[in-house]
Order: C-alpha cells, then structure tokens, then sequence
C-alpha cells in the first residue's frame, strides 16, 4: 500500500480537525502564559527595549566598530 | 561595559532605494491604469503592453518597494533592538546590492515578456535562484546578530521579522520549483490543482509575510518610538504574532473557492481566513491604544498621522479579507475589480503609508539634521496621499460591485441582462478614469516625499556622527529567575516536566533563544502548509483523470508560451465556475482532470476580458488573428491591447523541441513528439495556415508567432467534448 493510497483512504474531515484542535491547544497555552504566568513587571520591561537601545557615551571613539571597553 | 557603533549607512542606502523604487513602481501603476481607460497609450509597443506591465508593476510594488522598505526598518531597528551592529559589514552590503541587481534583472526581463507566469512570482528561474542566495546572506546576517545581542529578550518586533525570514524562504522556494527548458524558459513542476494550491499557499503568504508580518515588527518599533511611550500592551502583541502565524498560512485556498480546487481545501482555506481577523484586529487595537493618552501628538506630528492611518487601514483590510473569503461573498467579488480595490487599500493604505511614516522619522535621524526640509510639504503629501488612496479605491470597489452584479444579472426572460462581455468592460470607464486620477495623485504626493528627502540630505552635516553605544555584554551563563516552588511534595522527574510545561516556562526561555524561537515558527507555518498540501497531492480522487484530455500538441505548447509570455493571465480567467450565471455565459463548468497537463496552471485571479476555458472553436482562425492583431476592428469598446508583432515575429520552431523534451520529463506523456516535435508543429501550422487562407485570412502567417497562439486558443476548453481517443503503441498522445 502506497502512502498516496494511505492518505487518500482517510477520512478528508480529520485533516481540519487535527488542524484546528493542534491550534486551539498551542494558543491556549499561549494565553495562559501572558495572562497568568507572565509579570506585570516581565511584560513592562520588555516592552520598554524600544525606549532605551542608545545609550552614548561622553567619550566618543573613532575608530573601531566594536571595542571592548 | 563594551562599546560599538550602529551601521545606519545600511539604513540610509535601503531607504534611498525605497523612494526611488517605489516612485519607479508607482509611476508603472499609474500607466497601465490609463492604459485601461485609454489603452491606446501603449502605442502597440510589446513592452508597454498592460500583460507584461502588470507584473512588473506588482513586483515592483512589493519586493522593490515594500522589501526595500522593510529592510530599511529591520537593519535600523534590529541594531538597537539588540544592542549590537549587525552581525557583518560585509554581508549586509552584499544583500543590499544583491537585492538591488535583482529588482533590476526583473525590471529588464518582465517587459522582455520573461515570466513564469505565477502572480507574485513570475520571475524567472536564475533570478530565482540569486533571490534564494541574497535571501540566506540576509538571513545569516540577521540570525548572527540576534546571536551576538546585548539584549536578553527578544522583542515582539524581532519575532515579526524571523517569522518573515523563514516563511518567505520556504514560500519562495517551493512555489518556483521549476525545470529550465532554457536560460530564459521553465516549467513549474506542479500541474493543473495542485499548481493552483501552490501559488495561492505562496500568493496569499507573501501577502502575509512580506506584506504583513515585517510591517507589524515595523509597527511594534517605530510606532512606539515616534508616539514615547511603549506598546499598550506587550501580553496582546505575544498572543497577536503566535495566532497570526499560525492561522495565516492556512488561508490561500480561500482564493480558489468554486473553480476546480476539492472543496474541503477551499473550506479548509475560508474557515482560517475569517478565524483571521481575531489577531489581525489584536494588532491593530495594539497598534491605535499605543496613542493612549498621546492623541493630542497625532494632529501635531504628521509621522504619527501616516502610522494612524495605516494601521486603520490594515484594521479595515483584515476585516475585509475574512469577508471575501466567505464563499458567498467571494462569488460576487472573485476576479473583479473589488480584489484590486482590496489590495489597494492595504497596500497603499496599510504598507505605504507605515513607510511613508517610518521614512519621515529616520530621514532627520539618519541624515543628522534634527528636522525635514519641509514639515508643510510633509503635511501635504499626507493629505494628498489619503485623498489618492479614497478615490482610488473608491472608485474600484464601485468598479467591481459594478462588474460582479452585471456578469450574474439576468432580465426577466431568464437570459443573461449582459451576454456581451464588453458591455461590462465600458460601462467601468468612469471608475477607470477616476483611479487613474487617484493614482497620479498618490504618485506626486510621493514625489514630494522623494523631493523633501533630498533637501532634508542636502543638509547634512560634512561628515556623520557615529555615537559611540555602551553596554554590556550579556552573560556567558544565564540562570532563569526562579520560579514559584513546587506545591507537589513529591515532585520528581516526570512530574517535574509536566509542572514546568503547564507553567509555559518554555515559551519564556524560547524568547530569548534566537535558534529555538526560529524552530518553533517553522514549525507553526509547516503545520499548516504540508496538512494542506500533502492530502492535494496524494489523494487521487482531488483530481479525477478524464481520458479525453490529451497534452498539447508541440505547437500548442508553443502557442500558450506565447500566451504566458505575453501576460494573457492578467486579465483573462481559465476558468468556469459552477455558477448559472458562469455557466450561461461560458459554457460547462471547468473540472480538475482538464489540467493536469497545464504546467503552469492558467486560471488567473482577474477578468478585465471573459474567461477563455472554453473559446477553443468559438471563433474562426480568421477572427483570432485580426482579434490580435487589433481588437477595436471586432469590438470597438475593447480595452484590450493590439498584438501585432505577433504577425510579424518568427516562431523558433527548433526551440520547441528543449520544451516538449521537459514536459516529457515532467510525465506528460508525449511518446513520439519528444523526437520530432519541431516537424510536428510545421504541419500543425501548416495545417492552420491553410484553413486561415480558405477562411479569407492573411496568407503569410504560417512560420509566425500568431499561428502558434491560434493552434493554443483553438484548442483550450474542447478536449473533454472529444471521445476518448485509444492509446497509441508508445504510450504517448494520438
């Protein structure tokens, strides 16, 4: 029995099912996550990164592009 | 404390090249939008014909345009987001010129009539290949630097942009599977449905991840940054990007409702469409609530007034997708003019505009003046964009109701109100007319953008400042912060990990691990994508065999390369749907065994002309020709483009031999012809010529290039009327 005649006996419906049941879980799990397990604090500092990605230093270097201070 | 310095020339050179490509695929629009209110302007030149404009006009429009845009947006964004330049110099100039020389290619061979003929990725097999290439440079650049970030979290923007990197890898790649016949010349190795489920899995995708997803992870940094405050909320973004990944690949059948596709895959597509607009709308209310309390900034800032309209915009397109997707609705709406509108919208709406806004932030960043040139041409341009974009789509969802309601009107005699195709085609003049207007309005607004941007680089500084950032290195080893104790007294080993995955510690960790997060999003968009593709594939009964379709003869295949070459697709369906009204006007409806030897499939996404599945014996060779050759003399209301250098050019007729030879190689049984397809077609044409002559047709035509395009359309749409014929001694077609 080729895998084509495999699938192609099965039941056509058990594709979306399985689908939407695999989809269902992962985005419960999702939910609990950032509703019960996720800190205020956690989803506040996160969200914060756009806010503080330049901090410039007084002395400005020239030269290289990655220096270890 | 470790120091470096952002690379923003990258930023500099991606955005130069978002303006200037985006006037180039914008001013293309506008001229096949007054080609289809004047099409006399194409001045009959092959290369300015609306077939092979259109494409170019749409690849502009979202790889060169769009692609430039968000690159723009990741290499300046990720830098900080990560705290870290980007991972090499080197790689990132390579995919910046790389990119740029294959914009270029497309834009030379598009017009050449070089094209695959699939929407979205039509170009053809070498450019394929170096998009792959400069594809990965990008990807490793990008994937290096999250390696070697600052930043322990991985913000929501990041999310957006690897989901956008891999998706549109595996998209890309298996959508343009294809068999060189020559340097210029493939063959998709997908056939008839499930070519059709391909391209609209790969369409609708790059929709939503080269459309969508990299402007969300847009939205996410720059909408924050402009507006100085943070995301409303961080919670909503996580379960936004997560649904959105997963659902959105689900939803290309929806495109396919009612033609040949099985029915459970169109089902399949439209449930996962509407389902859709729950995180489509999760962004946007994420997007417009960031403006909380910052509402009074909008009416002063115009950056803000470009991302406020472009993320209503996306809330309207997103709802308005689901919407189309509902099989009812998308009976109406399906190859009309309403689909453009749609597009429209978010594309002028939705992308442009979080462009337009994002370059208005950087430009005084990137070129150091503190300010643009122009704040009141800034002010204009925003004004006379929205104006373009409402009577641009105004007027074309007017068009396409318009088009809907007239191809199923029927009077009261219970014949079709509008049997003449044409009658729907010019009673559309005014809304054509119109969005040409909106059109040219949205392209001189941008130009004032393009000239802003100039005077605002003219004033930089002799030299840029390269601030130098500092900040930590994050530590080799990183030790979570501890979670709560375990409440079980006994916990151990197997309870344990079961505790820790009902706790979702694992999706905490996967945001800080680069590698694994990318993992989990191929493997959230392969769910979707293989659970639909592999039934399509593998289930004979999708596909019922019907024994008198037979190939196409050597000088048919020729014929509909001709008709690929020449963008007939753009405005012609090849396919009959089960609808009365369909079915009145064109014939029996199409069935999924007619094109198992269509590689590519020809069913198309639009009719500006009727549908063609069944014009093979509607007309005399005679009419075809002259119908090419100038379509005003049959129908003076046509708006179709005159194809007279298909009299005049020679078909290679021993070039014909490299594509029956792939085709053969593909399965499609074509026995002897493999060894003498060239004399094949000589006395097909033969044959033609001879019966175009006793018709009272042109004399000379037998080695042209119009030969070969008659034998095709002749031909589409007739085999399943014939008897099936008995199989020949090699195996191969009568």
């Amino acid at each position: 029995m080729s895998l084509s005649d495999l699938i192609g006996n099965m039941d056509l419906a058990a594709y979306p099912k399985a689908a939407m049941v695999i989809f269902i879980g992962v985005f419960l799990l999702i939910l609990y996550r950032v509703i019960f397990k996720m800190k205020k604090e956690e989803a506040r500092d996160a969200a914060m990164i756009p806010m503080m990605d330049s901090v410039v230093t007084p002395n400005t270097q020239s030269a290289s592009k990655e220096t270890v201070a | 404390m470790e120091q470096f310095k952002y690379d923003d020339d990258i930023s500099r050179k991606f955005m130069a090249a978002t303006i200037l490509w985006g006037v180039v695929g914008m001013l293309v629009g506008v001229i096949i939008a007054f080609e289809l209110a004047f099409p006399k302007i194409s001045m009959d030149l092959p290369w300015l014909s609306f077939g092979r404009l259109r494409p170019l006009h749409t690849n502009a429009a979202i790889f060169a345009f769009a692609g430039n845009g968000f690159f723009t947006a990741i290499y300046y964004s990720t830098q900080r987001l990560c705290k870290t330049r980007m991972f090499s110099d080197k790689l990132s100039r390579v995919h910046f010129w790389g990119w740029q020389g294959i914009i270029v290619s497309a834009a030379l061979t598009l017009p050449l009539g070089i094209t695959q003929s699939k929407e979205y990725a039509e170009l053809e097999w070498p450019i394929d290949i170096a998009v792959v290439l400069i594809w990965v440079v990008f990807a490793v650049n990008f994937i290096g630097t999250l390696i070697k970030r600052r930043e322990r979290h991985m913000y929501v923007a990041l999310w957006f942009y690897i989901a956008t990197i891999v998706t549109i890898a595996i998209l890309y790649i298996f959508n343009n599977l294809s068999i060189p016949a020559s340097a210029t010349k493939s063959y998709s190795i997908y056939a008839g449905v499930q070519d059709a489920l391909m391209q609209w899995w790969y369409g609708h995708n790059a929709v939503a991840f080269f459309l969508t997803t990299p402007f969300l992870g847009m939205m996410y940094y720059f909408l924050p940054k402009a507006a100085g405050r943070p995301v409303y909320s961080y919670r909503l973004s996580i379960i936004h990007f997560w649904s959105l990944v997963f659902i959105y690949i689900w939803a290309g059948p929806h495109h396919l409702h009612y033609t040949a596709l099985p029915m459970w895959a169109s089902t399949l597509g439209m449930v996962f469409s509407v389902m859709l607009w729950m995180p489509s709308w999760g962004g946007m209310i994420n997007g417009l609530m960031t403006l909380r309390g910052a509402w009074h900034k909008v009416a002063a800032d115009p950056v803000l007034k470009f991302f406020v309209v472009a993320i209503t915009f996306y809330g309207m397109s997103t709802f308005e997708g689901p919407l189309l997707s509902i099989k009812t609705v998308n009976s109406l709406s399906h190859y009309t003019d309403w689909t453009i509108a749609h597009v429209h919208s978010g594309t002028l709406g939705w992308n442009a505009f979080m462009i337009f806004g994002m370059v208005y932030w950087l430009t005084p960043r990137l070129f150091q003046t503190g300010k643009m040139w122009s704040s009141k041409l800034t002010e204009i341009h925003f004004w006379a964009g929205t104006i373009g974009i409402l009577l641009y789509v105004i007027s074309i969802y007017a068009a396409g109701l318009t088009q809907g309601l007239m191809w199923r009107a029927f009077d009261q005699t219970g014949n079709l109100q509008y049997p003449d195709f044409v009658e729907t085609v010019s009673r559309l003049m005014p809304f054509y007319w119109v969005r040409a207007v909106g059109g040219t309005v949205f392209l001189v607004a941008t130009l004032l953008m393009a000239f802003n941007v100039i005077k605002t680089w003219m004033m930089r500084p002799k030299t840029y400042e390269e601030p130098v950032q500092s900040f930590p290195a994050l530590a080799k080893k990183y030790v979570d912060p501890k979670g709560p104790e375990s409440v079980l007294e006994t916990n151990v080993g197997f309870g344990r990990r079961l505790e820790a995955l009902t706790n979702v510690v694992w999706h905490r960790k996967w945001e800080r691990l680069p590698i694994k997060f990318t993992v989990w999003v191929t493997i959230a968009v392969l769910i979707g994508s293989l659970l639909e593709i592999i039934p399509t594939f593998l289930i004979k009964s999708n596909v019922p065999t019907i024994a008198s379709v037979q190939p196409y003869t050597p000088l048919e295949l020729a014929g509909r390369d001709i008709y690929i070459a020449e963008g007939c697709y753009n405005c012609h369906s090849q396919m009959v749907r089960p609808l009365f009204h369909e079915t009145e006007r064109y014939g029996e409806y199409s069935k999924p065994g007619e094109f198992v030897y269509d590689y590519p499939f020809q069913w198309g996404s639009r009719r500006i002309g009727p549908d063609l599945h069944r014009v093979g014996g509607k007309y005399s060779h005679d009419w075809q020709v002259r119908h090419m050759e100038n379509p005003r003399v049959i129908n003076l209301k046509s708006v179709m483009p005159a194809y007279p250098w298909l009299l005049d050019q020679d078909l290679d007729f021993e070039g014909i031999a490299s594509r029956v030879r792939v085709m053969a190689l593909l399965g499609v049984p074509y026995g002897d012809a493999v060894s003498n397809a060239p004399d094949m077609a000589r006395e097909q044409a033969r044959q033609i010529s001879e019966e175009l002559i006793a018709q009272g047709g042109y004399t000379d035509l037998e080695g042209k290039k119009i030969i070969a395009l008659v034998a095709y359309l002749q031909r589409l749409g007739t085999d399943i009327s014939k008897p099936a014929p008995a199989a020949d001694e090699n195996g191969g077609a009568p």
